[in-house]
């Protein structure tokens, strides 16, 4: 039985061989150098060269921060509420149909054992943004806890100089309490960068950072869905 | 005691998954070529890794795992992207400033990314995989979901390329560098 290291030496051994071409018909445009199968030696400054031009950038920091912070402020606080709702569900007769969302196929059936869904828009076509909405309004009406979050180009929609659903986005954040509408501060400080109005629409609130938002939400059991 | 392993295990899998991130986030950046694209595939991926962690039985596995979640992301979207319009490759190469060759190294390594964005999706992974996170040729025929020899030979061709532009562009920096040379014994 070969260990993984000893079948990757062999796979490295076949994989130099195979860059031996006996029939040389390899050469490309009758440039010689251009037949040359890489060297060991090109293969290494290849790799030398590739970690340089894709360096592991601290900008994804933000998201880990984002995880590092939740870990560390509400982890136990989660755990604790996953461990009293292990020990309610032990205790508890399950009773079949309580929990059960109402209504047609589609959507509801696909969240009838969620309690709550976090609905994610992160892009630009108002096709999608008509459905998250559809979506949120839907939810809500079946007495699901929602949120709706907007980052990157999804912000569009929840700012009030661009978005073509002001109106319904104020009166869905109205007329439901259990519907939070929820913009990426992160997000709509890059905007106010670039110098655009950041104003949101009533009834949205803002979030850290929506990568924050999603594993927050998710650690605690929501159901996501990315439209 | 197993509530307390599975939450020692929770505590584990979230610090792995923080510790992988500016990996995933370089990883996807290299396979689509840009950043906000890289941004969200790794979200997507974090969040499926999440939703996903009791797929994960051993956590000595997670880097592995995590991984073939992103390459899953990668394809889905490039799946997305074909249903509306054919793919392009064009499309991701990114910082195509000038492909002006000079002496300079910081050149060489962006006339490198811009060829690694030209070559086929599948080749960039494995080179990508093999080469930045030094995963292990089974490892990596593990994320991708195809045959070792697969890997191997995608690798073979991915380095040939890449090599053969390298070579290419340092003959168009030593003839430039020759080039003043000339011109003064032509004087």
């Amino acid at each position: 039985m070969k260990s993984d290291s000893d079948k990757d030496k062999l796979y490295v051994f076949i994989d130099k061989m195979m860059e031996v071409d006996p029939t040389g018909v390899r050469d490309v445009d009758g440039n010689p150098d251009a037949a040359r199968p890489p060297s060991p030696g090109d293969c290494r400054e290849l790799r030398s060269l590739l970690r340089q031009a894709y360096p592991i950038e601290q900008a994804g920091a933000s998201a880990t921060r984002g995880l590092a912070r939740f870990r560390s402020s509400q982890w136990l606080m989660v755990a604790s509420a996953a461990s009293l709702a292990f020990l309610l569900g032990v205790l508890t007769p399950w009773q079949p149909g309580e929990q059960r969302v109402h209504g047609g196929p589609g959507l509801a059936s696909e969240v009838q054992q969620a309690q709550a869904v976090l609905l994610h828009v992160a892009g630009r076509d108002p096709v999608e943004w008509r459905a998250a909405l559809d979506q949120a309004e839907q939810l809500s009406r079946r007495n699901v806890r929602v949120q709706l979050l907007a980052n990157s180009d999804g912000l569009d929609l929840l700012r009030a100089s661009s978005s073509p659903y002001a109106g319904r986005v104020s009166e869905l954040a109205r007329r439901y309490p259990n519907l939070a509408i929820v913009a990426c501060a992160a997000g709509l400080g890059k905007l106010q960068e670039q110098g655009l109005d950041t104003r949101l629409l009533d009834g949205v609130n803002t979030a850290n950072s929506a990568i924050e938002e999603v594993a927050e939400k998710v650690g605690k059991g929501w159901q996501y869905r990315k439209i | 005691m197993k509530i307390i392993d599975l939450l020692g295990r929770k505590r584990q899998f979230r610090r792995l998954l923080e510790d992988s991130q500016p990996r995933l986030q370089r990883m996807a950046r290299a396979w689509c070529g840009d950043r906000e694209l890289a941004q969200d595939l790794v979200q997507e991926a974090l969040v499926r890794a999440l939703q996903g962690e009791e797929q994960l039985r051993a956590l000595e596995k997670f880097d592995a795992w995590v991984f073939k979640i992103l390459s899953n992301c990668w394809y889905q979207h490039l799946r997305q992207l074909r249903s509306t319009v054919e793919f392009d490759e064009d499309r991701y190469p990114e910082e195509r400033s000038s492909l002006e060759v000079s002496q300079d190294r910081a050149d060489m390594i962006e006339r490198l990314r811009y060829e690694v964005g030209r070559l086929p999706a599948i080749q960039r992974q494995a080179i990508t995989l093999v080469d930045l996170e030094e995963f292990s040729y089974a490892e990596t025929a593990q994320i991708l979901d195809i045959p070792i020899g697969t890997v191997m030979s995608r690798l073979h061709r991915a380095r040939e390329k890449l090599c053969r532009a390298m070579n290419d562009v340092r003959q168009e920096q030593a003839a430039a560098s020759d080039a003043p040379r000339v011109m003064r014994r032509m004087k």
